[in-house]
């Protein structure tokens, strides 16, 4: 909380010589819950930029909920950091997302990137992950330490890294690499890999290669592979829920194939096939996806059909989901997702969502947002729940 | 229940033939510079930042004809070029319209980078890993969090429909992407303990 307490001060005493950029959302809502008992949220979210003459920039992005029913109030500092430039070097203090390795995570430290050569920076980092729920509690007892090396050359980019993972005196070691070398409108392919090593656990390793050829608008192929061990920041105690949905040892592979027709339209095959060691026994699941995109100007269509067979159950799902602008300040999104699934427990049935929303920008600086989301299963013959959100911006 | 969605849908396939030909424009601007940039409504901003005039306009172009009576040099030369208008718009300032370029731009589709496809959604991380500081060229670091890390327990749009009947299934399908942001054991627990859905 000590960057938010200095950039305020300089905020304060510098605020005519600062741009100032924010956006202050308020949402509300109602719900059913399983007991038929109603449940009523609101949250408050605020992101606010302040850029300073010579660039040192402050940023904050901070949300509070609030469930009237159960008088449960949450703060969620989701980003609040300070970059201040240094030479020809960038520091950033504070909360932050973090994305180095095949992370991707919210970090509470320091990044430091100096420049080298015209081509070559390095970027190092120290702090805690955090990570955010919807709870007042948060993880923040796993400390990281490294630093990566980033080319960037035309056509060539090439990231090589190395970091440290503590928590609770254990530590873990990961390299990473990531490569990619395109000629344009012609060939891509890039790499992606990270191999972590921990004395008590053992090793892991993901990596992912993508090729890109332009047949049409572009033909994309991509494997990836995941082999995994319990992660080290994984609670040691674990709840039943918890238990079942969390990792075990496990080795993913992936495939995943795409043709962009044109450049509205794409079409993707992907499939997945994933064995893991649970508590008790070899388990082995699939998942097959055919999905079409149509992006354009401000509109996108996108359904896909989806296959899920796993320990839990088989399901076989439909969705189809929609957004447009209808004139400059009007938009409306829906979406429809219609399932057929038999899980474990006995429960054979299908199940129908429809989500839909109206937004109206009434001016460039104040907006409003209508979300309905109506379903049908076995629990509620007709369930909606609605939201609206209220945004001014001020820049 | 589906009417908003077939409307939707119309309206979509009804506007092939705007949509061709807004494609095959250049971005260009909604109107002339002079129109869409406002000295004074500036004004404050600028000297905020203490931006002068030689920031933007260049000087260093003399007139042929040096003295009182030579002719002055055309209007032209001192235009300022587009970065100037970018150095304070990309990365830094949010606003509600449905993106900033159009702001003075015609259409934000054609500003779009050429991957910025029907594909981008899938890869989109991958790239990002690789250059981060290219996304925050044109985004602002709320685009990262909207997605990624806003709880919005109301409406989680990261999932898909029916998630929360059948996520079971998924979840015993790829244990480890669960607790890749679910990392507190009371987020299962608030719901299969029936106060929260």
């Amino acid at each position: 909380m000590g960057v938010f307490w200095i950039s305020l001060i300089l905020n304060l005493f510098n605020g005519a010589h600062a741009y100032v950029s924010s956006q202050t959302t308020f949402s509300t809502g109602a719900y059913r819950d399983y007991a038929e008992k109603n449940q009523f949220l609101t949250t408050l979210d605020w992101q606010f930029s302040s850029l300073h003459i010579g660039g040192s920039e402050f940023y904050s992005d901070l949300g509070i909920n609030n469930n009237l029913e159960r008088g449960e109030w949450n703060l969620y500092p989701q980003q609040l950091h300070l970059t201040l430039p240094l030479f020809q070097a960038k520091v950033k203090v504070g909360r932050q997302v973090w994305s180095e390795a095949l992370d991707y995570s919210l970090m509470d430290g320091i990044v430091l990137a100096v420049p080298i050569h015209h081509h070559l920076k390095f970027v190092s980092y120290a702090g805690g992950l955090t990570h955010l729920e919807q709870t007042n509690e948060l993880i923040t007892n796993e400390q990281v330490y490294g630093g990566t090396l980033k080319w960037s050359q035309e056509q060539f980019r090439l990231n090589v890294g190395q970091l440290a993972r503590y928590q609770d005196n254990k530590s873990t070691s990961v390299g990473y690499a990531q490569a990619l070398y395109s000629i344009p409108d012609f060939y891509q392919s890039l790499l992606l890999g990270e191999m972590r090593f921990n004395q008590s656990r053992g090793r892991s390793e993901k990596w992912t290669a993508m090729i890109e050829t332009h047949p049409f608008e572009k033909l994309a192929s991509s494997y990836t592979y995941l082999g995994t061990r319990p992660d080290l920041s994984m609670p040691t105690k674990q709840s039943i829920w918890y238990r079942l949905t969390s990792s075990s040892t496990q080795s993913a592979h992936q495939f995943n194939q795409s043709l962009q027709i044109t450049k509205e339209h794409g079409l993707t095959l992907s499939l997945r096939r994933i064995l893991f060691t649970s508590r008790t026994k070899e388990e082995r699941g699939s998942k097959a996806e055919l999905a079409w995109d149509w992006i354009v100007l401000d509109r996108r269509l996108d359904t896909h059909l989806t296959y899920l067979k796993s320990f839990g159950g088989e399901m076989v799902s439909l969705g189809l989901n929609g957004s447009q602008f209808m004139t400059t300040s009007w938009s409306i999104n829906s979406g429809v997702e219609v399932s057929d699934f038999k899980k474990i427990n006995g429960i054979s049935t299908h199940a129908y969502e429809l989500r839909t929303g109206l937004k109206k920008s009434w001016s460039r600086s104040f907006e409003t947002q209508l979300s309905m989301e109506f379903e049908r299963n076995h629990y509620y013959a007709l369930d909606m729940r609605a939201m609206l959100y209220v945004s001014h911006f001020t820049y | 229940m589906f009417h908003i969605l077939l409307i939707s849908l119309l309206l979509s396939l009804g506007v092939q033939a705007e949509v061709k030909k807004i494609q095959n424009e250049k971005p260009l601007l909604a109107s002339t510079v002079r129109q869409l940039f406002s000295h004074k409504k500036h004004e404050i901003v600028l000297k905020k930042l203490q931006v002068s005039c030689q920031d933007c306009h260049s000087f260093s172009i003399k007139s042929r004809d040096p003295g009182p009576l030579g002719a002055p040099v055309a209007m032209g030369f001192l235009k300022p070029n587009q970065n100037s208008c970018h150095q304070c718009h990309l990365e830094k300032v949010m606003v509600s319209t449905p993106s900033q370029c159009i702001l003075c731009h015609q259409s934000g589709e054609n500003l779009k980078p050429e991957d910025h496809n029907a594909l981008w959604k899938q890869q989109h991380a991958q790239f990002a890993r690789l250059d981060s500081q290219g996304c925050q060229d044109c985004h602002t670091q709320k685009s990262c969090s909207q997605c990624h890390f806003k709880r919005d327990q109301m409406n989680p749009m990261v999932h898909r429909g029916n998630f929360r009947l059948t996520h079971s299934i998924d979840a015993r399908l790829n244990p480890a992407s669960c607790v890749q942001c679910h990392q507190q054991q009371q987020f299962c627990q608030k719901c299969h303990d029936g106060s929260v859905r």
